[in-house]
């Protein structure tokens, strides 16, 4: 065993231990024992290995490049296929990543309202308790509203330039909140005309819901903005006129492919092809329409099939399966199982080394 | 030149026959009263028994893509309109990356329909549905969830970037005791049993339905069967079930396409059983002709 293979074998054992650990023992060890909390720590973990799960992806993409463009570059048989291949890739990848980078460009302009809004609470929550801060209240809220004014007019510009078929609920959600802002914009100026420490707390709340109204507001009418734009309309032809259909093909074929089977390949040859042909038709016949022309009794011959014998087989398969599942597991918990570390010569003979 | 055969007859004259018996009813949009499921009942009653109570939402992953859209896409249409119907928040959730856009897609969709058939009433997101979108980390996530005190905290943001915090649903913190339904529709091998196995504390085990593909309808019976699932939809047929109870119940419901999809997969299941029969006869009366020439 090499250095790789023996830190990928560490790696998996403590990987395998930590989350058999964490499955087996309480929430919180008793006093005696220390009181240790095992999995204190465990949405940090599992969130480290969903990202390292990530990564896969990552080498995904890189495998059918590499895989891929070598053909293309050399020449080799299958390269139309391949540039196709690539081709479809990249145009998928651009117009996902516009669709993405969008919606975050809407998310965060949104999101620029809600931090607002955040920031009026925060003021009201440090003036109510009273305490000591470089900036004075006051001050503070004038840097609010100084920052408030230049979104407020960006609202107002992406309200006027909404789509005709904006739902009226949409807009004139939107328009409330967007007048509601300005009213508690304007108390709060006139406020501090008149008081300069600032005593009416209560209208930063207000502000803080007409802004979380607004910030929801803005990104309906721009979501339903980007839904008339080209980069939309192209994305939507790739994805639903494309991918779904194409998708949902390859899958219906295997109807055509079952038909043709079941013509030439159920015949009965014995007792027991008989018997399966009997249950095939009972199953079909009693969860199709048509049953109540032959037997209204079908349906529950189906279910009686479907829950007695047929669940007895699949326990069984199941329990089988769990039990070789569990095997497998401990084989590659101890890296007995030399396939997964990429050992060639031990993979051939799939024993360990 | 080969002889034209009964017995053996040319897999694209059973294509054809194949197109004609999907096409013609959808085509003619041509229904027939689907066959009752009682699994499809059992859900059905699950979700009316359901009362919709503040701080309590229902989750509901859709865990399918493209390839398995006909039978599972008509079967989250279903029980969302179910659930819309009944006020019920529904938190959305998919673990499958496919799935995504039908989580936006399938809610607004139902939602259109719904104000369509009543005037003045309105569905909202955030008050009626929450998307959290496509998570990646498959059980991983799942296993998150009996441990976290409170959902908003440990998804943080929609899938549209919203903090759960301001949304109303979340206005309260939900945490698994709080989730009174859970939903999975799938056709994939393995996304469920992650729900049966993790999706449960010691105390407290969500009411739980499913919607899975034909192909592994016996499977999911074993659920069923062990009372680890309350209700199921099976195929399409179960979902054609199930849009005929919510037609009874509401009359004024637009038709969807479950009874469609189900009208042309049993016009194309009598084909597949004539042809086994036919098959069957042509093969016994060319092995007697056989005997016969011998």
């Amino acid at each position: 065993m090499n250095f790789r293979q023996r830190l990928i074998a560490i790696a998996t054992f403590l990987g395998g231990i930590y989350f058999f650990l964490e499955f087996v023992l309480p929430e919180k060890l008793p006093e005696v024992l220390g009181g240790f909390e095992f999995g204190k720590y465990h949405n940090e973990v599992s969130n480290g290995f969903i990202a390292v799960g990530a990564v896969a992806f990552a080498l995904g993409l890189i495998n059918l490049l590499y895989v891929h463009g070598s053909k293309i570059v050399f020449g080799r048989k299958g390269a139309l296929n391949s540039a196709a291949l690539l081709l479809s890739l990249f145009a998928m990848m651009y117009l996902t990543l516009n669709e993405w980078i969008t919606s975050e460009k809407f998310n965060a302009a949104a999101g620029e309202l809600r931090d607002l809004a955040a920031f009026s609470r925060q003021i009201k929550t440090d003036a109510e308790s009273k305490r000591l801060l470089e900036i004075p209240t006051a001050d503070r809220i004038k840097i609010l509203i100084t920052s408030l004014d230049s979104k407020i007019t960006e609202v107002q510009v992406t309200l006027d330039n909404a789509p005709k078929d904006t739902p009226a609920i949409v807009s004139d959600e939107a328009t409330a909140a967007l007048a509601a802002t300005n009213i508690e914009v304007a108390n709060i100026k006139s406020a501090l005309e008149n008081d300069t420490t600032f005593a009416d707390l209560p209208v930063l709340e207000k502000l803080a819901a007409s802004l979380i109204t607004l910030a929801s507001g803005r990104q309906k009418i721009d979501a339903l903005n980007y839904k008339v734009s080209l980069g939309k309309a192209a994305y939507d032809f790739v994805y639903e006129g494309l991918f779904i259909p194409l998708g949902s093909a390859m899958f219906a074929l295997l109807g055509f492919y079952i038909i043709s089977a079941g013509y030439r390949a159920f015949r009965v040859k014995s007792a027991e092809s008989a018997l399966m042909m009997i249950a095939a038709v009972i199953v079909m016949l009693g969860q199709i329409p048509f049953y109540s022309y032959i037997s209204e009794d079908l349906p529950e011959m189906r279910l009686w099939l479907l829950q007695v014998p047929s669940a007895a087989a699949f326990r069984a398969i199941k329990f089988g399966a769990a039990v070789a599942g569990l095997y497998m597991a401990i084989r590659m918990w101890f890296s007995i199982e030399s396939v997964s570390f990429g050992n060639d010569s031990a993979g051939k003979t799939g024993g360990s080394e | 030149m080969s002889k034209f055969s009964l017995a053996n007859l040319d897999r694209r004259i059973i294509y054809l026959l194949v197109v004609l018996a999907l096409a013609w009813p959808l085509l003619n949009k041509f229904t027939i009263r689907p066959a009752r499921m009682k699994s499809a009942e059992a859900l059905y009653k699950m979700v009316e028994e359901t009362k919709p109570e503040p701080g309590k939402a229902a989750f509901f992953a859709f865990d399918f893509g493209p390839n398995t859209k006909a039978e599972n896409a008509s079967q989250a249409e279903v029980v969302f309109e179910h659930l819309m119907r009944k006020r019920i928040p529904v938190i959305l959730f998919a673990q499958y990356v496919l799935a995504d856009p039908f989580l936006k897609s399938i809610p607004e969709k139902i939602k259109a329909q719904l104000e369509t058939e009543n005037p003045g009433e309105v569905w909202q997101y955030g008050k009626d549905w929450v998307n959290l979108g496509f998570r990646p980390g498959a059980s991983l996530i799942i296993q998150s969830i009996p441990k976290s005190p409170n959902l908003a905290e440990t998804f943080s943001i929609d899938a549209f970037s919203t903090p759960l915090v301001d949304l109303p649903i979340f206005k309260t913190p939900i945490k698994l005791k709080d989730i009174s339904l859970l939903l999975q529709m799938t056709g994939l091998v393995g996304t469920f049993d992650s729900y049966v196995q993790f999706f449960q504390t010691q105390d407290y085990r969500p009411n739980f339905g499913h919607g899975c593909t034909s192909i592994t309808i016996p499977e999911a019976y074993i659920y069923l069967d062990s009372g680890q699932l309350q209700g199921l939809l099976e195929g399409i047929a179960g979902a054609a079930w199930y849009s005929k109870l919510l037609t009874d119940q509401f009359p004024n419901r637009a038709p969807d396409n479950a009874l469609l999809i189900n009208t042309g997969l049993g016009i194309a299941h009598l084909l597949l059983i004539a042809l086994i029969i036919f098959g069957n006869l042509t093969a016994l009366f060319s092995k007697k002709e056989a005997k016969r020439a011998r």
